[in-house]
């Protein structure tokens, strides 16, 4: 069956088209389209829903491609986008993710049209072409939010309780309870650190799986985390380098009057205008921004499960339904044992690598520290309740809140 | 641990004497030369409407939130409502600032004494009002007050300039938790309460709270007349401090306690609440707001009830700096950003002498209020720069 559905697959990237300079200049354009409508959609949290989803389905994507680029396939030339496109259950993944229209939609309607009947069958076909894939972000945004709430709203809420506990506290000079605040915030602190060492390859397990609840598989996760920490502690730094522009975004409208001199004189309308093209640039950082997480964090994953299932540390029926069966059309399930080392060798691989792990976890911890702390600090400049709630980069995709009034 | 303690009070002991002989030796061959004639002019009450605020949440009759200031108080005297910080370089809106630039009516450019950021440990370089006061009338330190909040204890030793003329032998002096603290454990101390290892911990939090005085003057305690009221202090309300009024609502008590008891004749009340709105909750600005200006009326309800205040005391409101009103941010209140709204202020002058229910709407200066006060006093500000606010003699 396997090897039936490779050699057919094969056969038929030998006897793919390459692609032609139209379909390369579509892609070329496509891509900063895409971008731009997701940008455009992380200007308000509602919208900002569309491009979670949006991101999932890209993670998935990313997921696959990863396998395949370390497929026979691959090293035969073949093109992840041709091989993708000619299956069904993979052609939405043959490209970036589509906003509105279903992907492939030529050949959707090819494939559905002859055996659809009846004019509300037909509707329903036409419907589903037209809004296939604002339907399908629609659903992975919200499976994706739930999953990252439920993880990340505990500790987020108790930053809120702490800040407004702990400050109304010392408002009113509570000094019996002066302790409950900072205790709070710092239990919500750890709380978060420890989320966010998981929650990145969990959102790309999900996203490959095509399943919420893999969201939960915490300990097939760890295996992988622990197997690819220092992609992990690279991932961690990436999300606190990434954070820096939205923080200073959020700081600097602070500083307005200094940086646009004549502020303080504009008409409301003028006014207006100067914070719609500050969020679009904030909301233009911040989706790029995510693209680049959502596909690094995607990389790791491919490269932990792999790696796992060829050294046999992980074994295939411990996988997602849909990887297993993508892996297995790639030839990419067999295990290729590694030769074993002389015992010393392997006693001091061992050691070093409980000592460089140690050491790595506290710095990935260290890292997502430093991603907090901008948090923090962003509230000291420029308050906002909801942003305890909500960081752009971890829950919902909403670049700055800017009062109606400004 | 004994020994240390020891050798410490010795040498406390020690340089207290030196310095009491040679300031009395001073005070006493100056005093037979120019002894300063004693003051019989009106009392004084500066409020500091601090913590930045802006001009909208109270002066403006629309939006106050402190409706007795604005309805009552502005009949009873000159509102300049368009009352300004100068906006030059080096010269921020803030309160330690905004609060030298009030004494010493100039504006300098301040940097920490050690040049630590976000310390704000100043040294004016002209005399603030307390020294010009002490010098030219012959007014004891506990008559010439500071009422200060817990959460600055930098301003805690604002009580006089670097200049030559002037200096420590003018200072005023100062109430505050922070000076209630370093009375008690002292007293604590010199009286042996508690186990040894009590009596380290106290040492400990009495050489942390002593090693804010970067000016080192205050080791040796306050002069006898504010020991005595830290002693009728403690009586009262005991030792916890959980019993004491909190946050601004202290200072309106130490400064109505501090009128009955010492008959201060220049005071300044620091209040400071509405700055907790840096950490985003609006409420606590428009509540501190509402706590001081309830404050005022108590301060005012007790001067007006006392014989010798009344009809002899001025008062001058004031904010130390204003807010922003960045329409950008979901809480537009930061001060520290050179922003126009952080520049503006307003101030209250009311009393005898001062005209009524008058309203300056053209800009005035907050370094004005030194040399007005000043005017008030009849002492003679020289080294202020800005001009008396000449309207409230009219």
């Amino acid at each position: 069956m396997t090897q039936s559905t490779l050699g057919a697959a094969a056969q038929r990237l030998d006897h793919a088209p390459s692609p032609g300079v139209i379909r390369r200049l579509v892609r070329l354009l496509a891509a900063p389209w895409k971008l731009l409508v997701g940008s455009l959609l992380c200007l308000s949290p509602v919208t900002g829903l569309l491009a979670l989803g949006w991101l999932l389905r890209l993670m998935r994507r990313e997921t696959l491609r990863c396998w395949f680029k370390e497929s026979h396939l691959a090293q035969a030339g073949g093109d992840f986008a041709h091989f993708a496109g000619a299956d069904r259950e993979l052609r939405a993944c043959a490209s970036w993710p589509n906003w509105l229209l279903q992907a492939k939609l030529r050949q959707e309607l090819a494939d559905d049209w002859p055996r659809t009947f009846g004019i509300s069958k037909k509707a329903g076909l036409l419907l589903r072409a037209a809004l296939g894939s604002l339907g399908a972000n629609l659903k992975a945004g919200l499976l994706t939010i739930f999953n990252v709430w439920v993880l990340t709203l505990p500790p987020c809420a108790l930053w809120l309780f702490a800040w407004w506990g702990g400050w109304e506290n010392s408002f009113n000079k509570g000094y019996e309870q002066f302790a409950v605040g900072p205790s709070i915030a710092l239990a919500g602190v750890a709380a978060f650190l420890l989320v966010m060492t998981y929650l990145p390859l969990a959102l790309a397990r999900q996203a490959a799986t095509g399943e919420w609840k893999a969201f939960y598989g915490f300990r097939l996760l760890r295996r992988l985390i622990r197997r690819r920490w220092p992609a992990c502690l690279g991932l961690a730094a990436l999300y606190a380098i990434a954070g820096l522009p939205l923080f200073a975004a959020k700081g600097l409208l602070i500083f307005v009057e200094d940086f646009y001199p004549g502020f303080d004189a504009l008409t409301p309308s003028e006014i207006a205008a100067f914070s719609d093209q500050y969020l679009f640039f904030a909301a233009l950082y911040l989706f790029i921004a995510l693209v680049v997480l959502r596909l690094a964090a995607a990389r790791i994953y491919a490269g932990a499960l792999l790696g796992a299932l060829r050294d046999g540390s992980l074994e295939a029926n411990e996988i997602g339904a849909l990887e297993r069966r993508f892996l297995d059309r790639l030839g990419l399930l067999t295990v290729q044992p590694e030769t074993p080392r002389h015992p010393v060798a392997e006693a001091a691989r061992w050691a070093s690598g409980r000592l460089l792990r140690i050491a790595g976890g506290a710095l990935t911890l260290a890292l997502w520290f430093g991603f907090v702390a901008q948090i923090f600090l962003g509230q000291f400049l420029n308050h906002f309740w909801l942003y305890w709630l909500n960081h752009p980069l971890v829950q919902l995709p909403w670049a700055l809140h800017i009062p109606a009034g400004g | 641990m004994t020994s240390s303690l020891n050798r410490r009070a010795f040498n406390r002991a020690l340089v207290a004497s030196a310095a009491g002989g040679i300031g009395l030796a001073a005070t006493g061959a100056l005093g037979q030369i120019t002894r300063p004639p004693p003051y019989r002019g009106p009392n004084v009450v500066i409020i500091r409407f601090g913590g930045g605020v802006r001009r909208r949440e109270t002066i403006d009759p629309d939006h106050t939130y402190s409706p007795f200031l604005r309805h009552a108080l502005t009949r009873r005297g000159v509102l300049f409502s368009d009352m300004r910080i100068a906006d030059l370089e080096d010269v921020p809106t803030s309160h330690a600032q905004g609060t030298l630039y009030t004494l010493t009516g100039k504006y300098e450019a301040y940097r920490d004494v050690e040049g630590q950021a976000l310390r704000e440990r100043f040294e004016a370089s002209v005399p603030t009002l307390f020294e010009y006061f002490r010098k030219a009338y012959d007014v004891p330190a506990h008559q010439a007050l500071l009422v200060n909040g817990e959460d600055r204890p930098n301003e805690e030793f604002f009580t006089f300039a670097n200049h030559r003329l002037f200096g420590v032998n003018y200072r005023s002096e100062v109430l505050s938790l922070y000076r209630f603290k370093t009375y008690l454990l002292r007293q604590r101390i010199a009286a042996g309460e508690g186990s040894d290892g009590d009596l380290e911990k106290m040492t400990r939090e009495l050489n942390k709270l002593e090693a804010f005085d970067y000016r080192r003057i205050d080791a040796q305690g306050q002069v006898p007349e504010i020991e005595a009221f830290w002693a009728r202090w403690r009586r009262f309300y005991g030792d916890s401090g959980f019993v004491n009024p909190r946050g601004d609502r202290l200072l309106t008590e130490l400064t109505v306690r501090a009128i009955q008891e010492l008959r201060p004749r220049l005071i300044m009340v620091n209040y400071q609440d509405p700055d907790y709105v840096h950490w985003g909750n609006a409420s606590h600005y428009t509540r501190g707001i509402s706590v001081i200006d309830q404050g005022i009326e108590r301060l005012v309800a007790t001067v007006d009830a006392d014989p010798e205040y009344r009809d002899n005391t001025v008062f001058v409101i004031l904010p130390d700096c204003g807010r922003d009103s960045n329409s950008l941010l979901a809480v537009p209140f930061q001060h520290h950003f050179n922003s126009r709204s952080a520049h503006e202020i307003w101030a209250l002058v009311f009393g005898p002498g001062v005209a009524g229910n008058v309203v300056v709407d053209k800009p005035v200066d907050q370094i004005s209020v030194a040399a007005t006060v000043g005017r008030i006093m009849n002492f003679a500000t020289p080294y202020a720069e800005g001009p008396v606010l000449g309207p409230i003699f009219s």
